[in-house]
Formats: structure tokens, C-alpha cells, sequence
């Protein structure tokens, strides 16, 4: 390969880290870890965030107006309950709960948080199946601006009986889908956005109080691993099952829950969701506050930017997230005619870190135990099997 | 297309074709500026070699991908025995994350593309049946004309190939209609149903790819099959190339392939770029609707162009190994067709010493459970399977037979072991006279239901008895029951490289070169096609 085809930079950077490299290996050992993080003018960054944030920090906006503030932040995305775990040589974590924030801070002596921007959890549909749901009293469409309401506690009774599509009122494309209703998660094992989910349907399965701390309710626990299992395998992160929404249809994904900065950046931004997509807001939702905890000094200067610098900040609403203070999440939607409200009032809040910890670990367990089955064929054999050369 | 791959210097470097060690590799490292990726991959996956260069133009990352099938790479990944790669990429990460720890060994994913495993059913064959553009066609309709209208259908063998792992699950879960994730529990309650399913499995093939070749020179040979199993891209790739094959849409649901390039969690930043440069390209507009074009697979990007795919519904994928695991256990055990292979083995004088011994270890292997991965263990014996032992050498031997008997199998494995251990070399190679046993053998068979094939085994050129003309003359003779019998040949030693080719290209066989890899793997990887 000629050089001439190496990304821009990318040689000047490796001789510099070359020659710093030299320097510094004679004065401490890790000189090689210093050169790799310190490149021509600008610190490298390392960051894991959940999957809803990489698109916004592999916009080559951001990483322009990073750049000029001195900063290159590589991300890698993880699972909300995974960060913390694997969190090793970053300099930040950024997951999408201010309560997951609360713990990683806490479990890593980090005395500093950074609170970024919020977005709150909607359903995602198509028009048709939504007209269904409506119908069945699930789903509804506002007079006034057209927006649609997504009745979680309807939700739970209709999948109480184990409703399937084709079940349903109306003549739609999920005449023949002979899956179950059921709103497509993330993983609860691992992921932010099931676990809000999770807080949502707790909190309604709970007489509309938060579950509280200590062991939760085995019947709430239960309805709530039959929800997440009977999706069968679930996708670990948010964008995936995202993507899948908008190439596969209705017939792949009818209902998904996702964050609505998803949404709305794929609406401002592209690749754009099909014309016959629908935006519903669950009542009650949740919003998903999205967190920078700072592991280094380099993960702390890099918080203090993302959150004061009016540039970065204009960016994040152009990817969908709200600020608190000032007009442009609304401007945006304005401009841009989407079917999004500005103010959500139906939102409860999440439980305690420890009370959904305990909730997810309920459902965890579930996972485990369903697994139950005839022996695996290895044990149909005596142990040991046979040795390979016998029959030599 | 491979000649040419290692021919031009920044081509994809195809370590499996053998051509690794002259390929690229020279020039990667951050040395010479470009990056190389090395990564174990479907062999779903060849036909993107040439996007792939195109790739590696664009952005100086350059591709070695090497082969294996989709559950053995997996599961190696997931075993942490992955560690001379940067990447994989299969057809599907799904059995991975089945694995607890799999996501671990993972740093990220990016689907690419998209193709669902369908049904393709030939034109006439789908009027028949009422399956025209628009009709609403089940996998119980698909059942029922196994049933009453002799329906006949080629799929993978689901413990080699992905696309056929996917049709089992897809069919079991369709069958099941619980409306979610399958259970042990509903693979027990449908078992009758997969088992009368399946009765209309007349091909089976370890790859996607040979699968096509295969039931499109069956229909070449006037013994057609109805319908394929295989990927929507796959089937309209053949009825692009003519093949008359309308693609059918189960509407009780399929499984989708996403293909996901995954960087593993191990490499370091030097695969990290160019992982991300090349997702980069390959996620593009321009390149996602030139893949939509050329492979037919649909695009994962929103707004690329490209041939009009129908929607379809996507079944639940299961949550648990044990039941993905149990399936696939049963159906080699108790749903499937049951196997009937003649091993014809050459055990002339030129056999004497190792390669006796080497031959005796490699087929002695599959009457155990010597590995530990899912694949291993079905690619053994397995229960129900009729097993022929026709050793020849001047002349052909007496044939031995075995039953792997259900309940005591071993028993029945260990006869075949001692029958395996008890052979000795002498003579001369009368091969064709071996083969024309063997398919008399196959004429004399019971009418039943179990899937047929000759594996042939010899080290040297035929010397003795029948030559290769008259033999092509005798196989027109046969009944059409054995013309559809195919004979696998495995290159070994000295063996005649045109004879076995022309061999197995005349029966609808495939040959399997021992020469570059052991025979055990060629054997384990023959159990893929029986």
C-alpha cells in the first residue's frame, strides 16, 4: 500500500508519537502508553459510552470542533451495566442513567459527574400496526398536534393473554404476524435502555409506586422476565435493533423501544426512518439522562467541554438530545416538522440504583434458569467418550 | 476470481485458497502505512472478495479472510481461541452471543447487510402448488406438501452452515406458533411436525454455496429437486443466473442474517483504525447499494438504492443455548433423513504404514465424540445412520455394514471402530470396480427414506480393472433412485487429481483435497454433505 493512501495525518502523528516515544522511554517506562495518547497538539482521548452516543461523537462535526478545542475522543460503546466492568484504561464512561453514572462515580472514587443532555424513552411503530394498536385501545393519537401516545398499562393487559398480531382489530400488515405483541427490547443483562423499560413497567406493575430498594416483588419480577424472554435473544445495544426498525419494517420489528434522540436524529440527520414510521411517547415513560463520569483529568476536561461549550451543545441537539435551557430542541423540531412534543408530562422517575440493580438481577436470573433442558448430547454418552486413536 | 485475487498486489489475500503466504502480507504494518485485517470469516462471505479489494483501494485496509464454517468459528471465538485474528465475520453473530462471556470476547459489531433464509421453489413446482407471487405460503404448507404432494427441498446441514442452522430454528419456531422465543419444551411438543418436515430434505450440502451448485446440477441431471433453503441473495443470485426459482416468503416468519463485521476484543489500535475505516466504506451509500446490486443482500444503510425486496416477518431468535444446542442435537439424531454412506477405501499395497494409520484415526474419530463444540459432536456418528465399510485394493472386499442403533449406539460405534481398526493394505487399485460396488450396494438397499452418498478414499492412480469410460457408460444404467447418489472423493497421497475431480463431477459429488489439510478434517468435513 502506498503511503499516499493513509488516512489524513496518520503519518505525521505515528512519527511524532515516534519520536516522543524516544524521549520519554528515557525517563519512565511508559513512554510508549504517553506517546499513544499524546499526538501532535492534540490528547487523545479514550472514552466507553453507550451505543445511542457513538454516532454523536463519531460526527465528524464533534470530532472537528473537539479537535480545535485540543482534544481527539475515541468511543467505544458499551452496555450501560457493562461500563463499569469494562471500563479499563478509559478516561471516561458515559452511560445513559444518571443512576448508573451515580454507582460507576462511586465504585471509582470519581468525585465529579457531568450531566450532558436528556432524552425520554418512546415506542417506535408503523403507521398501520399503530392504527391496530389504537384500535385495541393501546395506542392513541392526539387531536391537537397529531402526536401519538403509547398506553403502557393497556400494553401489559393486552400481553397478559398473549395477544398476537393477527389477533388484532383492524386489516393491517400484522394480519398475518403470528408473533406475539410485544415491544422489541435491548438486552436487561447488560443494556441502559431495557433497563428503563424495566423502570417503566416496574412502576406500573408496582400500584404506580417506584419499586423501592430491597428484594423486589417475585410477581413483578416475573411478568417482567416473560416480557424481555419471550423476545427471545436480545440485541446488547440500542442501535442495533434501531437499525433493523428502520431496513426490515414491520414485519421484523412492529414495535421498539428506543430513545427518541434516536429518532430525531435519524429525522434530521439520516439515513431518515420510512415515511410510514410512527413516533409514540409511552405513558408513563422515563428519561434517559445521559452522564459523563471522568476517570482521568483528560475524561474530566473533556466532560467540562462536552458540557459548557455552546458549539458542542448545538451539535448534541442536532443528534436529538435536550438541553436543559433555551429553544433549539424545540427550533429543531420545529424546523423540521416533526411529530415530537417539546414538553413530556407523563414521566415517573427511575427507581434507585440498588432497587433496579436488584430488579435486573431478578431478571438475569430468569435468563439463567429458563434455559432448562434435555441433556445436552454429550451427556447422552458415558463421560469421556471414546479415545480417538481406537480404531487404529 | 481467486487467481486473480492473488495475483494483484493489494488483492484480498485468500489464506484458505492457499495464497496467504504470497499475498499482501508484506507489504501490512504500520511500516509500509496500510493496514491489514486479518479475519476468519463464513464462506458465505467469498463473494464479497472483490468488494472488498475495491475496499481496500478506497482506504488501504486490506482483508485476509480465512474460512471455516459459522458454529466451529463461534464457538472458537467464544472459547477465546481466536487469538490469530482481528476480526470475524459470519453470516450471523447469534450463536456467539448464546455463549456466556461470547459479548466479551467481542469489542464491537456492524451488521453490513442483510439477507433472510427463504424458500426458492421452481416456477412450474410453485404454480403447482398455488404458490404464486403474493400467496400466503406457511412453513406448515411447505409441511403439508412434503406430505401430499412428494415436495422436495436442498438446505444446509445446520451444524456446518449458518443459512441452514437458521432454517432450522425459523422452521422449528414456526411450527411451535407460540408467537415467541422457542423453549426446550416446544421443541419436544413439535418434533413429529420437524420430523415430517424434514422428510422432504432430499440435498444437504456443508456450504450455501455448494448447496446451489448442487440442486442446480441435479435438475442438469433429470433428477430435479423442488425448492431450496437458502439465502433470499442466494436464491435470486441462481434465478438471475436462470435458474427459474421463485423466492417464497413464509408468512408465519424467517430468520435474517445480518452479517456483522466484528472486531474482536484482542488487537490493538492498529485494527481498531482500520476496522473502523473499512465499516466506514462499507456502510457508505454508494458501496451499500453497489453490495445490494451485486450480491443481491439488502443494504443496512437506509437511503441506498438498490432491487426491491418484499418485507417479511421475523421470527424470534431463542435466548438459550441449551435450546438452540437440543435442537440441533435432535435433528441430527431423530429429525433428519437418517444418512447411508458407503465408505469405498482404498487400502492397496501403496496404503501400508502411515497413511493406513492416518486413514484408520480419521475415520475412526467420527465414531466419538472427540471435540467439544456443538459442531464436533454432530459431525460423529449419530444415531439412526447406516454406515458401509467397502475397503478395496485389486479387487473389492466384502462390505460391512453397521446400524448406529438408537439407544445403543456405543455398541454399534464400536463395531464400526474395530471393523475400521481390523483393515490392512495389499494389492493393487481398482477403483471404478470399488465404485461400481458401491453403487450396487446402493441398488440393493432398502427402499427407505435415508439420504444416500459414496465417500471415496484413495491414495494413487487407478491400476487395475475397470477403466473411467466404461464406468461413466455403466452410471447412465443405473436405477434414477442411485443416479442421484453422489460420490465425494478425497485426494490423498498420490491420488489422481483429474480422476477424482471427474468423479465426483459425473455422480453430482465433490471432491475434498487431504493433501493440504488432514484427513480427519476432510472426513468432518464431508459429514456436512451426507
Amino acid at each position: 500500500m502506498s503511503p499516499l493512501h493513509l488516512p489524513p495525518g496518520w503519518r505525521a502523528r505515528a512519527l511524532l508519537g515516534a519520536a516522543a516515544a524516544v524521549v520519554v522511554a528515557l525517563v519512565v517506562a511508559i513512554g510508549a502508553v504517553l506517546a499513544d495518547r499524546w499526538s501532535g497538539g492534540t490528547t487523545v482521548v479514550e472514552g466507553v459510552v453507550g451505543s445511542e452516543k457513538v454516532d454523536f461523537f463519531r460526527d465528524e462535526r464533534v470530532v472537528a470542533r473537539l479537535a480545535e478545542l485540543g482534544y481527539e475522543v475515541r468511543v467505544r460503546p458499551r452496555g450501560s451495566r457493562l461500563m463499569a466492568r469494562d471500563a479499563d484504561g478509559a478516561d471516561f464512561v458515559s452511560p445513559g442513567s444518571d443512576t448508573a453514572a451515580d454507582h460507576i462515580r462511586r465504585d471509582n472514587g470519581a468525585s465529579t459527574e457531568y450531566r450532558l443532555f436528556s432524552t425520554p424513552m418512546v415506542v417506535l411503530s408503523y403507521e398501520p400496526l399503530a392504527e391496530s394498536l389504537r384500535e385495541a385501545g393501546v395506542a392513541r393519537r392526539a387531536e391537537e398536534d397529531g402526536t401519538w401516545s403509547f398506553d403502557v398499562a393497556a400494553y401489559l393487559e393486552l400481553t397478559a393473554e398473549r395477544t398476537r398480531w393477527r389477533d388484532l382489530p383492524g386489516d393491517s400488515v400484522g394480519s398475518d404476524n403470528r408473533n406475539e405483541v410485544l415491544v422489541r427490547t435491548t438486552d436487561p443483562r447488560t443494556s441502559n435502555s431495557a433497563g428503563m423499560y424495566a423502570a417503566v413497567l416496574s412502576y406500573l406493575l408496582n400500584d404506580e409506586e417506584v419499586v423501592p430498594p430491597g428484594g423486589p416483588d417475585p410477581e413483578i419480577t416475573d411478568r417482567l422476565s416473560g416480557l424481555f424472554l419471550a423476545q427471545g435473544q436480545p440485541p446488547e445495544s440500542s442501535q442495533q435493533p434501531f437499525e433493523q426498525f428502520r431496513d426490515l419494517g414491520p414485519g421484523h420489528t412492529p414495535l421498539l423501544w428506543a430513545y427518541e434522540a434516536q429518532y430525531v436524529h435519524a429525522m434530521v440527520n439520516g439515513p431518515a426512518l420510512p415515511q410510514d414510521a410512527v413516533l409514540m411517547y409511552p405513558e408513563p415513560t422515563v428519561y434517559s439522562v445521559h452522564t459523563l463520569v471522568p476517570l482521568t483529568e483528560a475524561g474530566d476536561r473533556v466532560g467540562a467541554l462536552l458540557a459548557d461549550d455552546p458549539e458542542l451543545r448545538a451539535l448534541a441537539t442536532r443528534h436529538g438530545f435536550r438541553a436543559e435551557g433555551g429553544d433549539a430542541f424545540a427550533d429543531l423540531v420545529a424546523e423540521h416538522g416533526l411529530p415530537v412534543r417539546t414538553r413530556v408530562d407523563d414521566v415517573v422517575n427511575t427507581p434507585t440504583y440498588e432497587a433496579l440493580e436488584a430488579l435486573l438481577s431478578g431478571i438475569e436470573d430468569a435468563y439463567d434458569d429458563s434455559g432448562m433442558s434435555p441433556p445436552a448430547p454429550e451427556e447422552r454418552r458415558p463421560a469421556g467418550g471414546r479415545d480417538r486413536g481406537e480404531g487404529a | 476470481m481467486r487467481r486473480a485475487a492473488c495475483a494483484a498486489a493489494l488483492a484480498v489475500a485468500v489464506a484458505a485458497s492457499g495464497c496467504a503466504a504470497g499475498g499482501p502480507g508484506g507489504f501490512a504494518g504500520p511500516a509500509g502505512g496500510a493496514t491489514t485485517l486479518r479475519v476468519l470469516a463464513g464462506s458465505e462471505l467469498a463473494d464479497m472478495e472483490p468488494l472488498l479489494e475495491e475496499a481496500a483501494e478506497r482506504t488501504g485496509v486490506t482483508v485476509e479472510l480465512e474460512y471455516t464454517g459459522t458454529l466451529e468459528g463461534l464457538a472458537r471465538v467464544a472459547a477465546g481461541d481466536a487469538q490469530d485474528y482481528d476480526a470475524v465475520w459470519f453470516a450471523s453473530n447469534r450463536y456467539l452471543h448464546l455463549y456466556e462471556g461470547g459479548r466479551d470476547r467481542v469489542r464491537e459489531e456492524t451488521p453490513v447487510m442483510l439477507s433472510p433464509v427463504v424458500l426458492g421453489v421452481r416456477e412450474s413446482r410453485a404454480d403447482d402448488l398455488g404458490w404464486t407471487e403474493g400467496a400466503e405460503v406457511t412453513w406448515s404448507d411447505v409441511s403439508d406438501a412434503v406430505r401430499d404432494a412428494e415436495f422436495t427441498y436442498g438446505m444446509t446441514n445446520p451444524g456446518a452452515s449458518n443459512s441452514g442452522f437458521s432454517a432450522l430454528i425459523g422452521v422449528a419456531s414456526a411450527l411451535a406458533d407460540s408467537g415467541s422465543a422457542l423453549t426446550a419444551q416446544d421443541v419436544e411438543r413439535v418434533a413429529p411436525e420437524l420430523a415430517a418436515f424434514f422428510k422432504g430434505q432430499e440435498l444437504t450440502a456443508g456450504s450455501s454455496g455448494w448447496l446451489a451448485q448442487a440442486f442446480t446440477e441435479r435438475a442438469g441431471n433429470g433428477v430435479p429437486v423442488d425448492a431450496l433453503i437458502n439465502y433470499e441473495s442466494v436464491l435470486l443470485s441462481l434465478d438471475r443466473d436462470g435458474a427459474g426459482l421463485r423466492p417464497v416468503y413464509p408468512s408465519d416468519g424467517v430468520i435474517t442474517a445480518d452479517y456483522p463485521l466484528t472486531l474482536l476484543a484482542g488487537p490493538g489500535e492498529e485494527a481498531e483504525r482500520g476496522y473502523g475505516l473499512l465499516v466506514e466504506d462499507l456502510l457508505s451509500r454508494d458501496v451499500q447499494a453497489d453490495i445490494a446490486e451485486r450480491t443481491l443482500r439488502r443494504p443496512v444503510a437506509g437511503g441506498a438504492s438498490g432491487p426491491d425486496f418484499p418485507p417479511l416477518v421475523e421470527l424470534p431468535f431463542p435466548a438459550h443455548r441449551e435450546v438452540v444446542d437440543g435442537l440441533v442435537a435432535d435433528y441430527f439424531s431423530d429429525l433428519r433423513r437418517p444418512a447411508r454412506t458407503v465408505y469405498v477405501l482404498d487400502v492397496s499395497g501403496s496404503m501400508k504404514g502411515g497413511r493406513l494409520t492416518e486413514l484408520q484415526e480419521s475415520l475412526g474419530a467420527l465414531t466419538g465424540v472427540a471435540g467439544e463444540s456443538l459442531e464436533q459432536r454432530v459431525q460423529a456418528f449419530q444415531e439412526r445412520e447406516e454406515i458401509t465399510l467397502l475397503p478395496f485394493s485389486t479387487e473389492p472386499h466384502e462390505p460391512r455394514t453397521f446400524v448406529v442403533e438408537p439407544g445403543g449406539s456405543e455398541a454399534s460405534l464400536d463395531e464400526v471402530s474395530e471393523a475400521i481398526g481390523a483393515l490392512e493394505a495389499q494389492g493393487d487399485t481398482a477403483t471404478y470396480d470399488a465404485v461400481r460396488e458401491a453403487y450396487a450396494l446402493v441398488e440393493d438397499a432398502p427402499e427407505d427414506d435415508h439420504l444416500t452418498s459414496i465417500v471415496l478414499m484413495t491414495d494413487g492412480e487407478v491400476n487395475w480393472g475397470t477403466g473411467p469410460a466404461p464406468f461413466e457408460r455403466e452410471l447412465r444404467g443405473l436405477s434414477p433412485r442411485a443416479a442421484r447418489v453422489p460420490v465425494f472423493t478425497v485426494l490423498f497421497g498420490d491420488a489422481g487429481e483429474d480422476e477424482m475431480a471427474d468423479l465426483a463431477e459425473m455422480t453430482g459429488g465433490r471432491v475434498f483435497d487431504a493433501r493440504e489439510q488432514s484427513l480427519e478434517e476432510v472426513f468432518r468435513e464431508i459429514r456436512g454433505y451426507q
